[in-house]
């Protein structure tokens, strides 16, 4: 029960960063990889204020900041400079990963002490929560015409420019958030725990898009969520099949496929 | 669209559960977890088994072992570790990331691991004689400084000792210290190339070489040893003399080696491991260091760069 159990509170923990891809990649149409050196930034920071006893509430804020930092950074390359988007992320994110050893001071740091538990709930419905709030203003609903129609938005008087540097900046805040909350979840952060975020919150956010199809924000953003539960919950059926554990990456992208493909095919049959 | 939702969480509730039912053996269970598949881990998990054999427990006959790998994925890691707490009896482990995922995940159970550099800096002991209540095992730390006075004494022209260094890798920045104070004290100099994936040891060879390096001793890293092949190869292009850490590479051509045997740590691991099982407390092991084997030397790989070997 425990896998189960821990598989769900990972998922939670995982919806910030198909969250944050979610802003970056669905609405702002941005593809935005800055996420796989966030996300790690996030985790050090987390670990190293967790460290030195800092309130861990405060710890989590400062990550996001952090992240949101970052995010601003890679805005800023691409807006201003004139660079490629998904340039501009790359190297954002390589930058970041000295920066990352720098402020871990090695590859890996234990991050124990200060207990999340069912918290990690809370905070990413109250992620999801905002980011519903935020894309219904007025200013989240530019920020939703920028990604669809940037020369329309431009029309309108829209600073295409500035909103986009929000987002991204906002997208890679909620994926540091996510770094730290699962860094203080597996008990430790690592140099290589970036690796791969971007593909894994797209992972959560299409499959999320599959069972909740997003027909208004709150199902768009909620998918999410439910998106990188599923995704873990399936992770953890891999495990507990008792394969050998070379195809476990297998096992678990077959149970992607399936579950991707079910809800499709039942829905040709109804019809 | 709500029909879709209830499908996919029942999909994902039926396939989980799938796994579930499988018939109990009645033997007693030890799961064995590592983070990644690299040559030095698996060689841990055989000695491992090695090691819990040695105390009667043979796998599939009087014990059933459950594999695990994370394939370098923390979030699995943790996965497999809550998987392993409430299935097994001992969780066995190598690799400094499973360790920090069993200290999170794993309390009530006993946890031996093997193939972790620094317990402490990992977060399993607050001191050496320290470890947590549930964890013990065997840790290696690198003959560091033998390896410098290896080379010393092979080669006592040499004034520069090199390696490649991947600083994404855990723990092994304390060695690069030890190097260098161990070169301080034989009036050499250590230099050091990063590397950030296995596509540029040839590169990092190369740079070595134009620093004036006389003598590599590569320090144990997972990601150069992905391409060791590659590196003596490019060291025997460049004349530059290679000596390692870790013993299994010698017939590759390696001039000479100082180091632990890691199949007997994981043995080491796994008779612990055997001994829990039959009702011992982990507190009563103190963590062990994995045994140094003697210096060994490649005279084939010798004659090729001109050294010649002392005996002894």
């Amino acid at each position: 029960m425990e896998l189960w159990i821990g598989a769900i509170t990972q998922g939670a923990a995982y919806a910030l960063l198909a969250v944050a891809v979610f802003l970056s990649f669905r609405v702002l149409r941005f593809p935005d990889i800055s996420v796989d050196g966030t996300f790690t930034s996030g985790a050090a920071i987390f670990g190293v204020l967790v460290a030195q006893n800092l309130n861990l509430w405060l710890a989590l804020g400062i990550a996001f900041l952090v992240g949101a930092v970052g995010g601003a950074i890679t805005g800023i390359i691409h807006t201003r400079l004139q660079i490629n988007d998904l340039l501009s992320g790359i190297i954002t994110m390589t930058a970041l990963y000295s920066i990352n050893l720098r402020v871990m001071g090695r590859s890996n740091l234990p991050v124990t002490g200060a207990e999340l538990g069912y918290a990690v709930f809370g905070i990413a419905l109250f992620a999801v929560a905002v980011l519903w709030w935020f894309l219904r203003t007025d200013y989240g609903l530019a920020l939703r015409a920028v990604g669809d129609n940037p020369e329309m938005s431009a029309a309108q008087g829209i600073s295409v420019r500035n909103l986009k540097t929000v987002g991204v900046s906002l997208s890679n805040g909620f994926a540091a958030l996510g770094g730290a909350v699962i860094a203080q979840y597996n008990g430790f952060a690592d140099i290589t725990m970036g690796i791969g975020a971007l593909v894994t919150g797209m992972a959560g956010v299409m499959i999320g898009e599959r069972f909740m199809p997003p027909k208004s924000v709150l199902f768009a953003v909620g998918g999410a969520l439910v998106g990188s539960i599923v995704f873990r919950l399936l992770i953890a059926g891999a495990l507990q099949a008792g394969m050998n554990p070379i195809d476990l990456k297998l096992i678990t992208a077959v149970f992607v496929l399936i579950a991707l493909a079910l809800p499709r095919m039942s829905k040709r049959r109804a019809r | 669209m709500r029909i879709n939702l209830w499908l996919g969480l029942g999909l994902a509730l039926f396939l989980t559960t799938a796994g579930c039912s499988k018939p109990s053996s009645g033997l007693p269970k030890v799961g064995f977890a590592q983070f990644t598949s690299t040559s030095s881990l698996d060689q841990l998990r055989e000695g491992f088994v090695k090691g819990l054999a040695e105390e009667g427990f043979v796998d599939g006959k009087t014990v059933e072992i459950d594999f695990q790998n994370a394939q370098s994925d923390a979030g699995t890691m943790s996965l497999v570790m809550q998987k392993l707490a409430t299935s097994v009896d001992v969780v066995g482990l190598c690799s400094t990331q499973a360790l920090q995922a069993a200290i999170k995940s794993v309390k009530d159970k006993p946890v031996i691991f093997c193939g972790v550099i620094d317990p402490v800096a990992a977060g399993a002991a607050t001191t050496i004689s320290e470890p947590k209540p549930n964890i013990t095992g065997v840790y290696n730390p690198f003959p560091v400084t033998e390896g410098i006075d290896m080379i010393h004494k092979f080669m006592p022209a040499v004034k520069k000792i090199g390696t490649l260094y991947d600083p994404s890798e855990p723990f092994l920045g304390g060695m690069h210290e030890e190097a260098k104070k161990a070169c301080a004290k034989n009036g050499l100099e250590f230099i050091v190339v990063t590397v950030s994936s296995s596509n540029d040891i040839v590169t990092g060879m190369q740079a070595l070489k134009a620093k004036g390096v006389e003598a590599v001793l590569q320090l144990p890293s997972n990601t150069v040893n992905q391409g060791v092949d590659g590196q003596i190869k490019t060291a025997g292009n460049l004349g530059l003399p290679m000596f390692s850490l870790q013993p299994d590479q010698l017939e590759k051509g390696i001039v000479a080696t100082v180091g632990v045997d890691l199949e007997e740590a994981g043995a080491q691991a796994g008779r612990m491991a055997g001994k829990v099982l039959k009702g011992e407390k982990t507190s009563k092991f103190p963590l062990e260091t994995a045994k140094l084997q003697p210096v060994a030397t490649n005279p084939a790989a010798a004659k090729q760069f001109g050294i010649t070997l002392t005996a002894n």
